[in-house]
């Protein structure tokens, strides 16, 4: 009688951890961009991030990276460029999240 | 009944003046450049009139580096504090050498080409792929200007320029070299 419980909890366990481990990491270039854009603030508005602003200064930083995701830069060097150009407080607004 | 109701309504009353209050302090006022004291970024492109510029050629003499808008109101009321400086930092002004360099950002060739026939300036103006060397520089809105000194590094940032306020940090600049080459002259004689 326990058996198809015991197999229904393995199902979860395996799916809980394929959703905790994989789940969250950006799998397209897209999905890396977005995420990326999501976690840099605008350089020029109050609480949005550039995903969210459409000023000139946050389309140039989405075009910017679109190329650099493009060229091959990892997330890690693209917000260091950024940082390094508008300073950590100045854009960072939370790590990339899911 | 209507306590909770109450509540949730004063609640909210604060969490909209908190966010009202962090917009109204919010960074806008405290912006500054990273980049102030670090080595100029590259500069490089090729101008409306045709002039190749490469900010690296212009080691040894001062360069200020203005980005601006023809769509921007702030740009064109600097504009004519631009020319002044530019005037008096040219071939037959009393100043210093300065060479001006204008980015275009998210602006056209058309009309910049229209806004200096009308507004004066004859110095370089780059408007191709200028997005890039905006965000080399940390440029957060136009207008702003950068000062770099001889040595290739970047000693003021101006969000809008006078010609006076220029000079002045030239001025201060140059006061506060260090003057070692004639020290060391004097003490080996």
């Amino acid at each position: 009688m326990w058996v198809p419980w015991a197999v229904m909890a393995v199902i979860v366990v395996v799916a809980l951890a394929v959703g905790t481990f994989t789940g969250s990491q950006p799998v397209t270039p897209a999905d890396r961009v977005l995420a990326l854009t999501q976690s840099i603030r605008c350089p020029q508005c109050a609480g949005q991030s550039v995903a969210e602003s459409d000023v000139a200064v946050s389309r140039e930083i989405r075009r910017e990276i679109a190329q650099r995701v493009e060229q091959g830069e990892t997330d890690d060097q693209i917000r260091a460029y950024f940082s390094s150009a508008f300073g950590p407080d100045a854009i960072l607004t939370r790590p990339p999240t899911a | 009944m209507r306590l909770p109701v109450v509540i949730v309504g004063v609640v909210l009353a604060l969490l909209l003046a908190l966010l009202g209050w962090q917009v109204a302090v919010g960074d806008g006022d405290n912006v500054r450049s990273e980049l102030v004291g670090r080595a100029a970024p590259a500069v490089t492109g090729t101008a409306i009139d045709g002039t190749v510029v490469d900010i690296d050629r212009d080691r040894g003499s001062w360069v200020l580096v203005n980005f601006f808008a023809t769509w921007c109101v702030p740009c064109i009321r600097e504009h004519p504090e631009l020319v002044e400086f530019a005037e008096r930092h040219g071939p037959d002004g009393p100043g210093v050498p300065v060479q001006v360099i204008s980015v275009a950002f998210d602006d056209n060739a058309d009309a910049i080409a229209t806004f200096f026939a009308e507004q004066g300036g004859d110095w370089p103006v780059l408007t191709e792929n200028t997005g890039s060397i905006a965000l080399d520089y940390g440029v957060r809105g136009v207008p702003e200007s950068f000062l770099v000194s001889p040595a290739g590094q970047v000693v003021a940032v101006f969000y809008g320029v006078t010609a006076d306020a220029i000079d002045a940090a030239i001025d201060a600049t140059t006061a506060s070299a260090d003057p070692t080459p004639s020290s060391m002259m004097g003490a080996g004689s």
